[in-house]
């Protein structure tokens, strides 16, 4: 069985806690007229909304390119977005570093859009080959068709590798797996884009 | 132009429009964020409580009636059976209380006026009569060792065999006060504290002896 500590919780909320019992006291002291308790509120919910809004000018991009490179369709990718931003708002992880919020969410978008893939169906209209093809860049719509024909396990990593520009390692923690794995998938994904491009291109 | 380049150059077509961004923003504000960070207490569910205060009861009673046991068995002495001396009242309780039948000795030389029937350690049984100053004591036991209790020395002292039993009397004087006799499977005693005389002792003893 496992036995989650309360301070754990409490820690994350803690001026919270503090904030609260002052305004209990206050309250208990002096009656109604300090209650704050509306107040609080609507500052929780600003603060909610402040968070929204920073997290999606920051990561929006990111988290939407990762998507659209699992699902290849815009509506798949803005909803596997809205729910990231939904889960970190919910959660509210303990997170120290922006290196460390970009992964925590890069982590959950990746799940959302592999649960996607699993159970939900996928919307064919491809909007990024429609548009690629529009401005005539044949020479990006083959890469992008290329990409796109991996297998999820090495289109993932090739994302994260060469668009991100993540470290292995960091892949690794990202997608939850070994990392000696994502070396082999990356390797593999490579080698099939070698293929499949032709050697049109030098690889970085 | 290497692979990456491309590939950065493909993804960053994808970006967040002005209009999804409102969207996503809008759908946020209109959702429910109430405070679900509670803290993530693991109740401990009613039933296992009283499930585990039922168990620690049920240890400490064991332990209690386990210790009081203990106590119990050196405090006293074990019973086995019907170990103690035990008076009873008749010959036939006595038979049951011993485990074998006792007859009852007839043609004593007196009328007696009280009897008492005691069981020893459910292996001899007594019955002892008596009428004033006259005292008639009679026992039976398992095995054939003597059973009379009696160990004073006599100066007289006669075998006799009736029915093909013998028979020791013993006594002082003229008369035996003392009759000793075993049929292999039980002993028995019968004394007289009068004393009569050998002929007499044959009158009574085959009544009891078949």
């Amino acid at each position: 069985m496992e036995y989650y500590l309360a301070t754990e919780r409490y820690l994350l909320s803690f001026i919270d806690i503090l904030t609260k019992l002052f305004y209990f006291l206050a309250v208990t002291l002096f009656g109604n007229a300090c209650s704050q308790t509306d107040l609080s509120k609507a500052s929780s919910r600003e603060r909610i909304n402040y968070q929204a809004e920073r997290m999606l000018s920051e990561y929006g991009n990111t988290v939407l390119q990762l998507a659209y490179s699992y699902l290849h369709n815009a509506a798949d990718a803005e909803e596997v977005l809205q729910d990231t931003l939904v889960q970190f708002l919910r959660t509210a992880p303990v997170l120290n570093t922006k290196e460390h919020e970009k992964a925590w969410l890069l982590h959950v978008a990746s799940n959302l859009s592999k649960n996607r893939i699993k159970y939900n169906s996928i919307r064919q209209t491809d909007e990024l080959m429609e548009e690629l093809v529009a401005e005539n860049r044949d020479d990006l719509s083959f890469v992008w068709e290329a990409v796109k024909a991996l297998p999820d396990k090495y289109r993932e990593v090739v994302h994260l590798f060469y668009h991100e520009g993540y470290q292995t390692a960091q892949i690794a923690q990202i997608l939850g797996m070994k990392e000696a794995t994502v070396r082999s998938n990356l390797s593999r994904g490579r080698e099939k884009l070698k293929t499949a491009l032709k050697e049109a291109y030098d690889f970085g | 132009m290497t692979l990456d380049n491309k590939y950065d150059e493909v993804m960053k077509h994808i970006e967040v429009t002005p209009e999804m961004r409102s969207r996503i923003l809008s759908n946020i504000k209109d959702m429910d964020f109430a405070e679900k960070k509670q803290a993530r207490i693991v109740h401990f569910p009613n039933i296992k409580r009283f499930a585990t205060l039922a168990a620690c009861f049920a240890v400490m009673l064991v332990g209690a009636l386990t210790l009081l046991n203990l106590l119990n068995i050196s405090n006293e002495p074990p019973v086995v059976g019907n170990n103690d001396i035990v008076e009873v009242s008749s010959a036939k309780e006595l038979s049951e209380t011993v485990g074998f039948e006792v007859a009852e000795p007839g043609n004593l030389p007196f009328e007696p006026e009280s009897v008492v029937y005691t069981a020893y350690w459910a292996e001899i049984a007594e019955i002892v009569y008596t009428n004033g100053e006259q005292t008639a004591v009679f026992r039976k036991g398992i095995g054939s060792d003597n059973v009379s209790g009696d160990y004073n020395f006599y100066e007289l002292t006669s075998e006799i065999s009736v029915n093909n039993i013998n028979v020791t009397l013993k006594g002082n004087g003229e008369n035996y006060t003392l009759a000793i006799w075993t049929d292999s499977e039980f002993a028995y005693s019968l004394s007289l504290n009068g004393g009569i005389r050998e002929t007499d002792w044959i009158k009574i003893l085959q009544t009891m002896i078949d």
